[in-house]
């Protein structure tokens, strides 16, 4: 698309023996749209992945990354040694798992359940309030469930107890053994109605002549769902579940920073994530929370890979 | 898949009229789901709630305890004590001009996309669209020492800065998806009535591509006035703050004024959820146009 500022060209007298910056200047439209938003990618999004290279070093701040000394795996060997380990790669997975058996689930469930309502503005109202707690911060999230939880007129211990289940209010926020199940639930109370719009969209792209012709051949509702529309939407669920594996050691950060900052809940809260922040920001051992991230992200691009590799035997790739 | 507006409602699947469900499954399928709207916005009536009480009023034995009239302290606290306006107005204006530096930038790189034709332009999209699996956390701290480095910590830039990259990928994805469809005859006149690259895209592309750039917008703001975490890290000072610091002025090491916490709270949900119940609409097509493949 050759526009009038490319008049400058004329200077040149053969076109091909254009100096780079001339051609550069001829084409300033296309360059002046591409490269703003290129340079802030690369800058805030694949530069920082540099800070990977610091695992290899005992990096500081006042030497700066070329002036730091190179150590090769030392921190990776103090990770795998620490008394941490186990504990924060235990954390990680079982904190997923449990996400992903209670959270990839219940969406499409309630996809299922919405889509058998005729009734247009009940629909509407379920599938709007369902979806409203996704937009809020998890900073507000977790500020309610701390009040909601807590020991003194916290609402949980006053039904439990006007119910008659417990005598004694439970300190829910500081007992380790309930610190998974609130996490649990809190992320099944938020993120519900985000992916059941998806499910919707994906059940209401099925086509209805299936449906009618199952009808005249006398299958009911259930048989309908079960032969029909789960294996129509087959594909966005493996979608999901193939992103849901790849991301098996993301158990969660805002969530867990904020709910399971009580050095009490430290034994099942502490996750890769939150563990590299808390050492590398917090306690400054750049290097040692490089290599912990670094660590993580390689185990992460292999399980990607792997259940990539399933779905592509079933029939549906991410790539 | 193909889902338009009509369709994602859920049109109501005819034909089933002859086998409808019996009344008490359809009796049982209500209830459960009033149940799950009810437990969706339980813990929003209950913080709303909250938010009006007076301090004594929170001893009780009920699980919800409605206020006996409207207790506007608390408000009064948060807007004197708790810095929230300014801290309201530094989450705006950071924000604001996230969301207005991703749109234009994102239009721009989206229609160099679309309808040019350049050397290594399927390279530099997937450069982009990869951006998208970069985890946040993980930038934290290389970001951190970047900033340092730079003199930005405690500058708003440090913050929008990288909120606009992360901006971009989903952006430019919905946008250019949404420029296919626009037919070429319109910018074809247009050069040839000697409108030059940036007339065509600010006198054309740009009108037509509002719904694009609305629905972009809308979940930008819903993401980035959420953000907690890197504001967290990059901000030290008061100055800059925004609106989420204003809670942690309201809770002590022994004691912690609830009714203002939860105020502030109410007041950094608001613009979200009023934007949300707005624009449902914009919402969805952007969640299954980016989430859903085809």
């Amino acid at each position: 698309m050759r526009t009038p500022i490319s008049a400058s060209s004329t200077i040149t007298i053969s076109p091909r023996a254009k100096p780079l910056w001339k051609r550069f200047l001829s084409q300033w439209q296309v360059q002046a749209m591409i490269w703003p938003a290129l340079i802030f990618i690369f800058v805030f999004s694949y530069l920082p992945m540099y800070g990977v290279l610091m695992a290899f070093q005992d990096y500081s701040l006042f030497k700066g990354f070329f002036g730091s000394q190179w150590t090769g795996l030392k921190h990776f060997e103090a990770f795998f040694h620490s008394p941490d380990f186990f504990r924060v790669i235990r954390n990680t997975i079982v904190i997923s798992l449990l996400k992903l058996f209670i959270g990839f689930p219940a969406p499409i469930l309630l996809a299922l359940m919405l889509n058998e309502v005729r009734n247009m503005v009940f629909k509407r109202v379920i599938q709007t309030i369902s979806y409203l707690p996704h937009f809020l911060s998890w900073v507000i999230v977790s500020g309610f469930t701390i009040s909601l939880l807590s020991v003194d007129n916290g609402s949980l211990n006053i039904l439990l107890q006007s119910l008659g289940l417990t005598d004694k209010p439970i300190n829910f926020l500081s007992t380790p053994e309930y610190f998974w199940g609130i996490i649990v639930t809190t992320n099944l109370w938020k993120e519900i109605g985000f992916a059941t719009i998806v499910y919707l969209a994906a059940i209401a792209g099925v086509d209805q002549s299936m449906y009618e012709a199952a009808s005249i051949d006398g299958a009911n509702k259930f048989k309908q769902i079960f032969l029909i529309t789960l294996p129509s939407i087959t594909p966005v669920i493996l979608i999901f579940l193939i992103l849901n594996i790849g991301g098996l050691l993301n158990a969660g950060f805002d969530d867990l920073l904020l709910l399971g900052s009580s050095p009490m809940l430290r034994d099942v809260a502490d996750v890769i994530d939150t563990y590299a922040y808390r050492v590398g920001i917090i306690n400054n051992r750049f290097s040692y929370a490089a290599a912990v991230g670094l660590f993580k992200a390689i185990i992460s691009v292999g399980l990607l890979t792997m259940a990539n590799y399933l779905a592509r035997r079933a029939g549906s790739s991410l790539w | 898949m193909k889902t338009t507006a009509s369709a994602r409602l859920g049109k109501p699947s005819k034909g089933n009229k002859q086998n409808a469900p019996s009344p008490v499954l359809k009796v049982l399928l209500h209830t459960v789901l009033w149940g799950i709207a009810l437990l969706q916005i339980f813990p929003l009536v209950w913080l709303i709630n909250y938010s009006f009480l007076k301090s004594g009023e929170f001893f009780g034995k009920s699980i919800l305890k409605w206020p006996e009239k409207l207790e506007w302290t608390n408000y009064v606290n948060a807007f004197t004590y708790g810095s929230v306006p300014k801290f309201m107005l530094n989450s705006f204006f950071i924000t604001m001009v996230t969301i207005l530096v991703a749109a234009i930038l994102s239009v721009m790189l989206s229609y160099a996309f679309v309808r040019m034709q350049w050397k290594l332009r399927k390279a530099t999209m997937a450069l982009i669209l990869l951006g998208m699996i970069v985890p946040i956390h993980a930038t934290l701290l290389p970001n951190f020492i970047l900033f340092d480095w730079l003199h930005l910590i405690d500058n708003p830039l440090s913050l929008i800065l990288p909120y606009i990259a992360f901006s971009l990928p989903i952006s430019m994805l919905i946008i250019s998806g949404f420029m296919e469809t626009i037919p070429r005859s319109i910018e074809e006149s247009a050069v040839m009535d000697g409108c030059s690259v940036f007339g065509i895209i600010f006198r054309i592309i740009l009108p037509i591509t509002k719904p694009a750039i609305a629905t972009v917008c809308i979940m930008n703001f819903i993401s980035w006035w959420n953000e907690f975490i890197m504001a967290n890290t990059f901000l030290t000072s008061e100055t800059f703050k925004t609106l989420p610091f204003s809670i942690m002025k309201f809770t002590g090491q022994y004691s912690s004024n609830y009714g203002a916490q939860f105020a502030v709270m109410t007041l950094i949900a608001l613009p979200t959820v009023i934007t949300y119940l707005l624009f449902t609409e914009q919402m969805s097509r952007g969640i299954t146009a980016g989430a859903v493949k085809g």
